[in-house]
Parts: C-alpha cells; sequence; structure tokens
C-alpha cells in the first residue's frame, strides 16, 4: 500500500496496527457509530434483513479463507451450517444446554466435519474435491433431516430464546448488537490471521502448493486446518441464524444455499475480507431489492410467483459475470475507484498497490 | 427378481447416457459440467412447449427439442465456456454451477414450477412390453436401453474410425501437443460440448416421458454425474460397470428404503472418492496427486 504523503511506519507498533493511519481511524470511528445508530433508524423488516446480511457475513469471512485465501472450492457450506443449526436443535432444544455452550459446541462440530471434509484435500485436487465437499453436504443435511423426521418434527424444530446469562436475547435490537459483536470480533480474526504464518501459509498453498511444501509448509496440515476453521464458522452461523430465526429446519439447507454462498465470496471478492462483507450484503440483499423493485414497478403477480426463481438465476449469472470479467469481485471494482481518487488527476502511480 | 433388474437396466441406460456427455466433455475440455442436470431440463421443456404446439407428433417434438437444445449450447459455449478456458482449473467449474441455477432459475421462470407428464402430451402410450419372463417394461424403457446401446457404440466408433473422431481423442491425450499438429482443440471442444447437450436432452427425454417433468428433475443431473466418477472421469468403458451397479442398488435400495434410493449415488461418490478416486477405470495418473 502506497501513501501519497510523507507518512512513515517508524516503530513495530505501527507497522503492525490494523488502522495504521489517522484518516483511517477517524473514518472507523464514523462507521461504528454509524453502525450502532443504524438499527434505531430502520423498521423492524429492514433490521431483520441486517441481522440475516450479518449471519451471511461470517459463512462468507469462513468460506473466503477457505476459497480465496487457501484456494480450495466448497460447494458444501450449507451443510456445515445445518450441522450448527442441529447442534442447537439437539443441545439447545432437547438438552437445554446454555446459549453459549451451544456456541462452543457448535463451533466443535462443525470444526470436526470440516476435518472430515477436509480429510480427501489430502488426495484430492481441483473438480475432485469439490465433488467430496458436495457428497458432504448431501450426508450432512439427509442425516439431519432422517434424525428430524425421526424426532417427529417434519417441518423443523422450535429452538429456545437464546440467553446471554441472566439476559434474554429476544427482540430483532439485542440480536442486532450481539451479531455486529461476534461479526466484528470473527472478523478482526480474519485479518490478523491472514497476516499470521498460518494465513500466509494458506496463500502460499493457494499460489502453487509444490512451491509452499519446498518453503517448509505442512500442506495437508493447513489444507485440513482451513477447512475446519471455515466449516467451525459456517457451523456457529447456522447455530446463530437457527437461534435468531427460533427454528431449525434440516431441509432449508439446500445445495442452493451453498452456492449462494460461494456466489457472496466470488461477487464480493476472493481473498478479501472487505469482499466478504460486500458479498455477503450484495447476495443477501439481492432478493429483497428484487421484490422492492418488481413492487415499485406494480409487476404482475406471476412474476411475484417466479422471484425465487428469478433470483437463483441471478446468483447464477453473477457468479458467471464476475469470475469471467472482474475476479477480483466488488472488492477489486472498490479498489480501482479508490486508486482512481487517490491518484487523480494522474492516471497511474509509480507502485501499483493491489488487493487487500 | 428379474423385474429388479429390468427395472435397474432402465435406470442405468439413462445413467449411462447421461455419463458418458460427462466423460465426453471432461476428456477434451477437463471441464466437470455441473450444468448437465440443467441442459437435460431445458431440452424437456423444449419438448414440453413444441408438444403443445404440436400435439402427437413426437417425431418433430424431439428433434426440435435437440435443435433447440444444440442452438442453446452454442450460446453457452460461446458466451461463457470458451472465455472460462485457460484460466485456472476452478473457474470453468464455478462457471458451469453458475450456469446450471442460472438456466434452472429461468425454466423455473417460464415453465413454472408444476409438474408435467411429457409422454401423454407427445402422444406416447405408456405401453408395456414383456421382455423376461416376469419382468415388463415400458416401450420408452426399452427406447431408453437402445439408445444407451447405440449412443456408447456409436461414440466409441466414431473416435476409432472418423477424422473428427480421431482427433478428439488426440486432443484429451495433450491438448498442447494435438494443437501443434494442427488439430483446432476449441472445435474439438465445441463439438464434445455439443455432444454432452445432445446426450443430455435425449437422455433427459426419454427419462421424463416416463416420469413427470418438473424443475426437481434438473437434481439428475448430479445423481448420474456420480456414475461418471465411479466409473472414471476419462473412461468411456467404465461408464458401462458403473450404470449397472449404481442403477441396481438404487434400483433395490430403493424399494425397500425410497428415502435412501437418492442418496444412493451420493454415498458411491464418496466411497469412490476415498479408496478409488480415478472410478473403476479411469487413468489413475489422471487424478493430480498432492
Amino acid at each position: 500500500m502506497t501513501y501519497g504523503s510523507g507518512y512513515f511506519k517508524v516503530n513495530y507498533a505501527s507497522d503492525a496496527a490494523i488502522l495504521d493511519t489517522d484518516f483511517k481511524r477517524f473514518w472507523f470511528i464514523i462507521l461504528i457509530i454509524g453502525l450502532l445508530i443504524f438499527p434505531f433508524t430502520i423498521s423492524i423488516y429492514g433490521l431483520t434483513i441486517a441481522n440475516l446480511v450479518l449471519t451471511a457475513v461470517i459463512v462468507a469471512l469462513g468460506l473466503n479463507i477457505l476459497t480465496g485465501n487457501t484456494g480450495l472450492i466448497s460447494i458444501g457450506h450449507a451443510g456445515f451450517a445445518c450441522a450448527g443449526a442441529f447442534t442447537a436443535f439437539i443441545l439447545g432444544a432437547q438438552y437445554e444446554v446454555p446459549f453459549l455452550l451451544v456456541l462452543a459446541a457448535s463451533a466443535l462440530v462443525g470444526a470436526v466435519l470440516g476435518t472430515i471434509a477436509g480429510l480427501p484435500s489430502l488426495r484430492l485436487r481441483g473438480v475432485y474435491l469439490v465433488l467430496s465437499t458436495f457428497a458432504m453436504q448431501t450426508v450432512i443435511v439427509l442425516g439431519c433431516s432422517r434424525y428430524q423426521a425421526a424426532a417427529g418434527l417434519p417441518y423443523g424444530a422450535i429452538i429456545p430464546t437464546a440467553k446471554l446469562g441472566p439476559w434474554a436475547v429476544e427482540s430483532e435490537l439485542h440480536w442486532y448488537f450481539l451479531l455486529l459483536a461476534v461479526v466484528f470480533i470473527v472478523t478482526i480474526f480474519c485479518i490478523n490471521l491472514l497476516r499470521s504464518r498460518v494465513g500466509r501459509a494458506f496463500m502460499a498453498i493457494r499460489e502453487r502448493d509444490v512451491a509452499a511444501l519446498v518453503l517448509g509448509i505442512n500442506i495437508g496440515f493447513y489444507k485440513v486446518l482451513a477447512f475446519a476453521f471455515s466449516a467451525a464458522l459456517a457451523s456457529i452461523a447456522g447455530t446463530l441464524a437457527s437461534y435468531h430465526l427460533g427454528y431449525a429446519d434440516a431441509t432449508e439447507w439446500t445445495l442452493w444455499v451453498s452456492v449462494a454462498y460461494i456466489a457472496m465470496v466470488i461477487v464480493g471478492g476472493m481473498g478479501s475480507v472487505l469482499g466478504s462483507f460486500l458479498g455477503a450484503i450484495f447476495i443477501t440483499l439481492l432478493p429483497y431489492s428484487l421484490s422492492w423493485i418488481f413492487g415499485a414497478l406494480n409487476a404482475p403477480s406471476s412474476w411475484m410467483a417466479s422471484l425465487f426463481a428469478i433470483q437463483y438465476s441471478l446468483y447464477g449469472f453473477f457468479i458467471a459475470l464476475f469470475l469471467l470479467i472482474e475476479p477480483l469481485g466488488l472488492a477489486g471494482i472498490w479498489v480501482r475507484i479508490r486508486l482512481f481518487f487517490q491518484l487523480w488527476p494522474f492516471k497511474f502511480s509509480r507502485v501499483i498497490s493491489t488487493t487487500r | 427378481m428379474t423385474q429388479i433388474f429390468a427395472t435397474s437396466l432402465a435406470l442405468a441406460s439413462f445413467y449411462a447416457i447421461q455419463a458418458i456427455g460427462f466423460v465426453v466433455l471432461y476428456r477434451t475440455s477437463r471441464i466437470l459440467n455441473f450444468a448437465q442436470g440443467e441442459i437435460l431440463l431445458l431440452g424437456s421443456y423444449f419438448a414440453l412447449t413444441l408438444a403443445s404446439v404440436f400435439p402427437s407428433n413426437p417425431l418433430l417434438v424431439i428433434s426440435g427439442s435437440i435443435i433447440g437444445v444444440l442452438i442453446l449450447g452454442l450460446f453457452i459455449y460461446r458466451l461463457a465456456l470458451r472465455p472460462s478456458l485457460g484460466q485456472p482449473v476452478m473457474v470453468p467449474v464455478i462457471v458451469t454451477i453458475g450456469l446450471s441455477i442460472f438456466m434452472r432459475g429461468i425454466a423455473t421462470a417460464i415453465w413454472g414450477s408444476d409438474k408435467h407428464y411429457l409422454a401423454h402430451l407427445m402422444g406416447l402410450e405408456q405401453t408395456v412390453v414383456s421382455v423376461l419372463p416376469g419382468a415388463v417394461l415400458s416401450l420408452i424403457d426399452l427406447a431408453m436401453i437402445t439408445t444407451a446401446v447405440v449412443f456408447l457404440v456409436g461414440l466409441l466408433l466414431f473416435q476409432k474410425y472418423v477424422r473428427t473422431g480421431i482427433q478428439m481423442r488426440a486432443a484429451a491425450e495433450n491438448p498442447g501437443l494435438a494443437s501443434y499438429h494442427s488439430i483446432d482443440v476449441y472445435r474439438i471442444f465445441l463439438i464434445s460440448w455439443l455432444i454432452a447437450c445432445f446426450a443430455a436432452t435425449v437422455g433427459g427425454l426419454l427419462y421424463c416421458a416416463g416420469r413427470v417433468l418438473s424443475p426437481e428433475v434438473g437434481f439428475i443431473g448430479l445423481k448420474s454425474f456420480t456414475v461418471a466418477v465411479v466409473g472414471g472421469l476419462d473412461s468411456f468403458l467404465g461408464v458401462i460397470p458403473a450404470a449397472l451397479i449404481v442403477g441396481l442398488v438404487e434400483t433395490v435400495v430403493g424399494r425397500t428404503y425410497p428415502w435412501l434410493s437418492e442418496v444412493v449415488p451420493m454415498l458411491f461418490l464418496l466411497l469412490i472418492l476415498i479408496f478409488r478416486p480415478w472410478g473403476f477405470m479411469g487413468t489413475k495418473e489422471e487424478i493430480e496427486r498432492v
């Protein structure tokens, strides 16, 4: 990253800081204030959507580390989220374990399942790995729906209200702040992970695994670690989503949900934390903005009926479009816009900065 | 007992047709086509529309929908597949995933999610013929079995004797070397893509004619895809045992546990990926070992 002015890093603390300039610190504070005021300015409906976005961000962050940074594709992340939802159902609803313990347990369940799904990555590469995650997704969702049917709840199970110690997380507003806190922690964790030895190992594997091996990176360990971490995040998101919505239903976590998660990563920008946010926001808001547009256009009701279909065809369209035309995703577009203003009135700087 | 064999043979033939489509494409381009099921779906919906315009004219309907799908395939090739060639190996695969949900969405948006009975609309009777002592098959199932055999044998002969077929084998072996010998690899890729589209449509029409047509049918692409993997993604002959085994097990299991029959191919997929990822008859070196 280059800076236009004479800004130099003179000590390790300023080199390690995430927010390294006053400019960034100022806008970060503005962002935090904005996020804290935001829920009081919108309706309950908008707040619910915001919460869905926040849960999607958690999955997207995890999947982006796996796909964008380590270079392993998974089309099984809805399966891991489903496993998280069922941890909430079995532990939270059936055994009445406290919420925080359920959350920890679901991270563990996700990590274990992610490890199992990641094991084929020791032997397989490329398309074969995609297949194994796809099979994993099918098996997990099938297992959960059989369990659900055996428990006599074909249409989903009720999940009790989450309790953080003495406080019950009931309203959408409570959930907003809880999810915001979780997203904040996960984001900081991901940023730091990517700056650490582990993150660099991930990226070395993505670029060329043989070269990474020569550099002394234990490829198998880091690949499985990426899978476990990413699946754990998806599982946590699944638990949070089912507590938030108040029910868990295995049949909701279809292959399409997995594809939507991949769409978030690709549309947002592979390998970029900012991209996970942009992608999750874009993909989650897409159906709502579609129905809003249809409503504004006074579209015939037959269009409304095929809303779901149009939404999914748009997911597919955007995946293909971004992969072929803008592989860096929305984050790449953002970097280009920023560079334009940074360099204005010139077109190029001597050092071209890349996405972060 | 013989009935089970007869039924599973019909199912296996369907799987074989689809798996050949996957194998043809994979051999020349190393692309796993996740959109095969959706091409099948669109082909069947074309037939549905044609059948409602020209009722009781099965030949016209079938040839019309095949031509429709081939034209669609040309567009898909030009707009999505050709630009994604030569990029990292994941790009074309994700593009086909994107294409698959795109086409599924379009199909649902245009034709709705109702169930349709194609055979009835095309004016085909569900005539039942006794094939073996104690086993009956419908004419459509028989057509399926015949098509599978003709298709496989025809493709093998094509690849052995016809100039383009030999070029296809060369391109499958080593695309770079093939292009040095003035073989247009892109043309070969286009041809194999069109063969895959053709396989999807023919198999899909016969499949949907025997059963119901709804957007859910698209999932059959993912199921039959496992047959290609079980047989070995780069082997034509491996398709036969794989299709027979998967079809038989699915039929047998489906009789006792109907809910399990949907997952049988998936379980096969997991097992084969763990123990023998190159499939029954695929090349072992084909798997990029880590």
